[in-house]
C-alpha cells in the first residue's frame, strides 16, 4: 500500500485515541503550564497578575487591578478577573502526538524533544491572550490601556494574539513533525536543480 | 531545506499580517466569508430547507441555532499555509499554479464540510460542537494541508521525471 495512504489511515485510527487521552489528562499538565505562564506573566508584568489558578480545564486569571475603580473617571464596574482555556492552545500536543504515532518511525527522543518546543508555544499562546483580555477586553470605553503600551506595542499585540491562537496551535506540531520526520519527507521531495 | 523554512517562515508572516491588515480584511476577508456562509446556507438548502443566511451567520429559522464564521473558520489560515509552502518549495510556475488552485479549493471543500459538520453537531449536541470546532477540526484542516503538499511534492516530483525523459 502507498506510504501516504498508510500514513492517513494511522492518522484517522490515531485522532481519537491521542484526543482522549489528551482531554483526560488534562488536568495533570495544565498545572505545570499555569506556573509557567504565572512565573513569566509575573515577570514582565509584576503589576498586572495577582495570580494565574487552575480550575479543571480553566485558569482563571486574577489580576491587580482591585483600585483600579479609581483609575477610571467613569466609575464603572469593570472585571477583575477573566478565565482563559488552554485546551485551545495545547491541542497542538494532541496533535504532534497523533502524526508522531502515525509516523512510519515513531522516534521516542524526537517526540518529547517536539512536545517541549509546543510546551513554549502553549505558554507563549496563553500569556498573549492574558494580555489582550487586560489591554483590550478589561479596559472600558473611554479609559486608557492598564497596560500602558504605545500603539506599535498595541498592534505586535494583536499580531501576536492572532497568530498564536489561529495558527501556532495547528501548525506548530505540523512543522516539527516534518522536521523529525525528514526521511518520510524524503520519499516525496525532489528538489530543482 | 534551511532556504525553504526561512522562505516559508517569511511568507507565512508575510501573508498573514498583510490578512490581518484593515484593507484586506474589507475587501477580501469579509466578503469571502460572507460568500461561504451564503455557499454553505445553499449547499445545506438541498436537504434542509429550514436554513438561512444573514451576513457571515448561517441561521436555522426551525429552532434559531446559529454558526457564526469567523477568523480561523473560514479556511484563510490554512490557505496561506498551504500557498506559503508551494511558492517556498523550489518547483515550476506550472505547478505552483496548480497546486496553489488545485490545493486552495480542495481545503475550502474540507472546510465547507466543517461548517456544515458544525452547524448540525452544534444543534444535537453544544458540548459536541465545541470539542469539533475548537481541536478536532483545527487539526482535521491543517492535516489536510500537510497531505495537500505531499501530494503536490509528489506530483512536482513526477513532473520533474517526465522532464528527464
Amino acid at each position: 500500500m502507498p506510504l501516504l495512504k498508510v500514513f492517513i489511515y494511522r492518522i484517522l485510527l490515531a485522532t481519537p485515541l491521542c484526543f482522549c487521552i489528551w482531554y483526560y489528562s488534562a488536568v495533570i499538565w495544565i498545572w505545570p503550564i499555569s506556573q509557567s505562564v504565572q512565573f513569566i506573566m509575573r515577570f514582565l508584568f509584576p503589576n498586572l497578575i495577582a495570580s494565574i489558578e487552575q480550575s479543571g480545564h480553566a485558569l482563571d486569571i486574577v489580576t491587580n487591578f482591585g483600585d483600579l475603580m479609581e483609575y477610571t473617571q467613569h466609575k464603572k464596574m469593570i472585571a477583575l478577573a477573566f478565565a482563559v482555556n488552554p485546551l485551545s492552545y495545547a491541542y497542538s500536543l494532541a496533535m504532534y502526538a497523533l502524526l508522531q504515532v502515525a509516523s512510519k518511525n515513531f522516534d521516542f527522543k524526537s517526540w518529547v524533544l517536539g512536545l517541549l518546543i509546543l510546551w513554549m508555544t502553549i505558554i507563549f499562546g496563553i500569556s498573549v491572550d492574558i494580555l489582550k483580555c487586560i489591554t483590550f477586553d478589561l479596559a472600558p470605553p473611554g479609559m486608557s490601556y492598564p497596560t500602558e503600551f504605545s500603539n506599535w506595542q498595541l498592534n505586535l499585540l494583536g499580531v501576536s494574539y492572532q497568530l498564536g491562537y489561529l495558527i501556532l496551535p495547528s501548525l506548530a506540531p505540523l512543522l516539527l513533525w516534518a522536521y523529525f520526520n525528514r526521511e518520510f519527507l524524503q520519499e516525496y521531495i525532489v528538489i530543482s536543480s | 531545506m534551511i532556504r525553504f523554512t526561512f522562505l516559508f517562515v517569511f511568507l507565512l508572516i508575510l501573508l498573514f499580517v498583510t490578512e490581518l491588515t484593515n484593507e484586506v480584511q474589507i475587501s477580501i476577508v469579509i466578503p469571502f466569508t460572507e460568500w461561504l456562509a451564503r455557499l454553505c446556507s445553499k449547499i445545506i438548502g438541498i436537504f434542509d430547507q429550514h436554513v438561512i443566511f444573514q451576513g457571515v451567520n448561517i441561521v436555522s429559522s426551525q429552532n434559531g441555532f446559529s454558526v457564526s464564521i469567523q477568523a480561523g473558520c473560514n479556511g484563510i489560515e490554512a490557505s496561506i499555509a498551504l500557498i506559503s509552502g508551494i511558492l517556498a518549495f523550489p518547483a515550476n510556475y506550472f505547478a505552483k499554479i496548480l497546486g496553489l488552485c488545485i490545493g486552495t479549493i480542495s481545503i475550502q471543500i474540507l472546510n465547507i464540510l466543517r461548517i456544515i459538520s458544525l452547524f448540525y453537531l452544534g444543534q444535537w449536541n453544544i458540548d459536541a460542537f465545541e470539542w469539533a470546532h475548537l481541536y478536532i477540526w483545527q487539526t482535521l484542516i491543517m492535516i489536510d494541508v500537510l497531505i495537500v503538499f505531499l501530494v503536490w511534492l509528489k506530483f512536482n516530483k513526477y513532473l520533474q521525471e517526465k522532464a528527464k525523459i
